[in-house]
């Protein structure tokens, strides 16, 4: 997307630039998405008041110059927690993404690769996986594995690496066929270096799709497992825990619902966007075709 | 006084499949020879088995029977390892050379990759050092070897997929249709280009082509194939300028030249020649004009000799 | 009112990063009824944006200006409704690779019952004769009706769109290609057909990069270069007095049979993209007649004779013809 209709633009930035200007709502949420990560980034070193610290005498306080976001039913800055909780909450979406693809990719590349009963094998368990409701499935691993942020993530990935598999399996049976795997045959290259140098790197542009998406699905589901308690459990601070934490409250006390709430739908929302966005740029197949 | 062996001889591969209406013979006791310095051509149409047999001899798809020699030792029966040994001697160049190049390797990488497989110990600068050089044989520029393939037009690709398989010094190239994707003037470019490098590096083509015109330019001997199997073989200019078989000699009436104003009529049937041949006899037989009642029961063998047809009444 | 299809001064413009370039750049073309006009091309030449110019089929992001008249009505700039009446009935297109432009899950019978219908209002007996005439006129029979295209061959599904094309008996057919993804043997035959489809009044403009089918069939033959045409007329004086050093340069490099080892003459260079032209004559940088006036605005039209029109300000000499074998 870049190089064809900017290449008269000499450096990097000045073609930056053009491409900002002609994708500007993407270019709001992509300085959205960064103003989110710096906030993952920085939080302790913000000077912000202790999220956990509990302080029944300043509880449920309206949103103002001391507490910009307010204070929840126990007494904790919630502004202080919404930042805080950015760390947790893109940690744990990076974590479920890449262990659902490390689990994913693997699997999915041997299946397509190999074929026959392997291929089998691996595709009716990802069936079994599959069939399960969205959430049923994280919420039992999670209720086998115990409470915590880290088991959370766990469940969630074993849940999620079937699509992964699948994806690129069906990627790998179709660049399978293609004339440069046919000529690395011809050549004499062994199997497991035309899986790896030919196959795979040709095969991953669905998967970095489906991962880039799953990024904000992610945090929406460790939330969902926070709020019924199966994710993370206090003194963490977590968006999720803080909506649940909000539950009897919030009809009267309307920020401490609403602030972590609104943090989890930006941050979804511009992660979305943005991905969308850049995907055709990450793609070397489209470099220098209009 | 020892010859060296011929680069390439196939001696009756066959090769089956199994489809829906029953079994498809693609290729039938295949049988031929290509003698160092000289160069064959495999015509027909879509179907004929043309591209089967380029791949059998290529080790990509295994033979059902008969035998691949490969500078007079045994390719096709090989285990894997002699295989790869094996394939030094020979490169291949496919029909879509956009498709045939990894489109997330670089030029050069794609170029050097041969040198990767059969020279382990190689030096990576040693490769790159190589391939530049071999895509200035093929007339590419040093702008061109950190491009992708992506950025590469059409002929541009297919001198790449051309230097990439000369790298290892092959005796023979297998060749499938390799201007069949480019525009006319292009093709000329390219071909003048094979033309060139065949006799500046003595090289045996293995030409496997719909376009008869083609054929002239680039090997001295030709096979038509139909249905699997071969109908007519010889020098070129002796088959085309008196074809013995009726299939060749509507291929050859067939091609449009550039002198308007002929007209070509035929009253012939529309048929794909794998899909609809049943029953004994030959192949061509549903199609020809010359056909006679015997034409159904016996299949006709292809001859010894120099200018050899597979049909029970040939044109004389 | 002219009769057939008379484009002029059509013109086909893209935005781009820098602003617009023009793909199809003036072009004038006309086909009369039973004619052929061939029109060859290579990649890059914009032939096949302009057959799809004639149905109003270019892409939205494409700006379009100039005239494209079938037997009078005009159709760049007519709405939607318009075109849906001209098109199929009045003009019609063919395409080059027939096992993917007929709807697999449709049988032939029905996806050309669907045009019929669509432009008389005929009963379904009625349409269905209408149909197995259009496919006899093809070459096919009636059985075909009833037949999904993966059970035909491909010269078979050719001959059935074409069928599908002139079911509604349209004035012009625009057959891009149609031979190019066909056995040699069947390519015959289908040009065949369209010759004697136009020996029946149609008008057709045959599209292809292959001078031979050109020769072979059509009456007339324009060659377009880098987005207009360079050299025109009848089929006859162009290939015996080629003018133009593209057009001369395509016949040297076309291979034909019985030339033996001869090196073929190929043309320098690529062709330029439509973005970046040079100005002046888009083919100067490949000539190897081309001279300083050549890189200086419009290149102008010259009559060689009455009927053969070349853009260049060196055409080649009547001494000078193309040499074919």
């Amino acid at each position: 997307m870049l190089s064809p209709t900017f290449s008269h633009l000499s450096s990097w930035p000045a073609r930056y630039v053009a491409w900002s200007r002609r994708n500007i709502f993407v270019t709001m949420c992509a300085t959205g998405f960064s103003l989110i990560v710096l906030a993952a980034l920085l939080a302790p070193f913000l000077g912000l008041p202790d999220p956990a610290k509990i302080d029944f005498s300043v509880k449920l306080l309206r949103p103002s110059s001391m507490h910009w976001f307010g204070t929840d039913a126990l007494g904790r800055d919630i502004f202080s927690g919404v930042v805080h909780g950015a760390r947790i909450s893109l940690l744990v979406a990076l974590g479920v993404v890449f262990m659902a693809a490390a689990i994913g990719i693997p699997i999915g590349l041997i299946s397509g690769y190999a074929g026959g009963w392997i291929d089998t094998f691996f595709m009716r368990i990802s069936d079994i996986f599959l069939a399960f409701p969205p959430l049923l499935l994280p919420i039992t691993l999670s209720a086998l594995l115990g409470p915590g942020l880290f088991n959370a993530t766990c469940a969630v990935a074993i849940s999620w690496f079937p699509w992964y598999a699948r994806i690129i399996r069906s990627s790998v049976l179709t660049v399978k066929s293609e004339l440069y795997v046919q000529s690395a045959r011809a050549i004499g290259t062994n199997p497991f270096s035309i899986a790896m140098r030919h196959v795979l790197p040709n095969s991953l542009s669905p998967v970095v799709v489906q991962a880039s998406l799953d990024f904000g699905f992610a945090i929406l589901t460790t939330a969902s497992l926070s709020f019924i308690g199966m994710g993370a459990v206090p003194p963490t601070v977590e968006w999720g825990l803080m909506v649940a934490s909000s539950r009897s409250v919030f009809l009267e006390y309307w920020w401490t619902a609403m602030f972590p709430g609104l943090a989890i739908f930006l941050t979804v929302f511009f992660a979305n966007v943005v991905v969308d966005g850049v995907r055709d740029s990450l793609d070397p197949k489209l470099r220098g075709q209009p | 006084m020892t010859t060296s062996p011929p680069p390439l001889r196939v001696d009756r591969i066959s090769k089956r499949y199994q489809a829906k209406h029953g079994t498809v013979h693609a290729l039938n006791d295949l049988s031929f020879e290509i003698r160092a310095g000289r160069s064959m051509a495999i015509v027909g149409e879509s179907g004929c088995g043309k591209t089967t047999a380029a791949y059998c001899i290529a080790g990509l798809q295994p033979v059902d029977g008969g035998t691949v020699y490969l500078a007079g030792e045994d390719f096709s029966g090989a285990s894997r390892s002699q295989q790869k040994r094996l394939r030094r001697d020979f490169g291949i160049v496919f029909q879509n050379p956009l498709s045939a190049l990894n489109p997330r390797m670089r030029i050069w990488q794609n170029v050097a990759e041969p040198l990767r497989v059969h020279e382990p110990d190689m030096v990576v600068s040693n490769r790159r050092q190589l391939a530049e050089s071999m895509l200035e044989r093929v007339g590419l520029g040093r702008q061109h070897l950190q491009a992708f393939p992506g950025e590469l037009s059409g002929g541009q690709l297919q001198r790449v997929v051309l230097a990439r398989a000369l790298i290892l010094n092959p005796k023979l190239v297998i060749l499938d249709e390799p201007t069949s994707a480019l525009d006319v003037s292009i093709q000329a470019q390219v071909l003048n280009l094979l033309q060139e490098l065949r006799d500046t590096l003595a090289l045996s083509y293995l030409f496997i082509t719909h376009n008869l015109a083609l054929v002239e330019v680039l090997t001295d001997d030709v096979m038509v194939m139909y249905a699997g199997s071969v109908v007519e073989s010889g020098p070129a200019d002796v088959v085309f300028a008196k074809p013995r078989h009726p299939y060749t000699r509507e291929l050859i009436q067939s091609i449009p030249d550039t002198s308007p104003g002929k007209q070509k009529v035929f009253r012939l049937i529309d048929v794909n020649p794998v899909q609809q041949f049943s029953g004994g006899g030959c192949a061509f037989r549903q199609r020809c004009m010359n056909a006679g009642a015997d034409c159904s029961e016996v299949v006709p063998r292809l001859e010894l000799q120099a200018h050899a047809v597979a049909c029970l009444y040939p044109i004389s | 009112m002219t009769q057939g299809l008379a484009i002029d001064n059509l013109a086909l413009e893209f935005a781009h990063g820098r602003g617009r370039a023009a793909a199809v750049n003036g072009c004038n073309l006309l086909v009369r009824p039973r004619e052929i006009l061939g029109l060859v091309g290579e990649s890059g030449s914009g032939k096949s944006l302009t057959a799809l110019a004639c149905l109003g089929l270019t892409p939205s992001s494409c700006r379009v200006s100039g005239s494209v008249r079938v037997n009078g009505d005009e159709i760049v700039g007519a709405c939607e409704a318009t075109l849906t009446n001209l098109r199929g009935r009045r003009i019609a297109m063919i395409f080059q690779n027939p096992m993917t432009a007929l709807n697999p899950y449709f049988t032939i019978g029905n996806q050309m019952l669907g045009v019929i219908r669509q432009h008389f209002s005929l009963d379904r007996s009625q349409a269905t004769q209408e149909a197995a005439a259009a496919l006899k006129q093809a070459g096919l029979t009636e059985t075909a009706l009833n037949r999904y295209p993966h059970q035909m061959s491909g010269g078979q599904l050719q001959r059935a769109m074409i069928a599908m094309a002139i079911a509604c008996k349209p004035e012009i057919l625009i057959a891009d290609e149609p031979t190019t993804a066909l056995d040699v043997t069947v390519q015959a035959r289908i040009l065949g057909l369209l010759r004697s489809l136009a020996d029946q009044g149609m008008g057709i403009l045959l599209i292809t990069h292959d001078l031979g089918v050109v020769a072979q069939v059509a009456d007339r033959v324009a060659v377009m270069y880098s987005g207009s045409i360079v050299e025109s007329g009848d089929l006859n004086q162009v290939f015996s007095a080629t003018a133009h050093p593209y057009s001369l340069g395509l016949m040297q490099a076309s291979p034909v049979m019985g030339m033996g080892r001869r090196k073929l003459q190929a043309i320098s260079g690529v062709v330029p993209d439509f973005r970046s032209r040079p100005a002046g004559c888009a083919f100067r940088d490949r000539c190897t007649q081309a001279q300083e006036v050549c890189a200086l605005g419009a290149t102008p039209y010259t009559e060689i004779s009455a009927d053969h029109q070349v853009r260049c300000h060196f055409p080649i000499g009547k001494s000078q013809g193309a040499e074919l074998t």
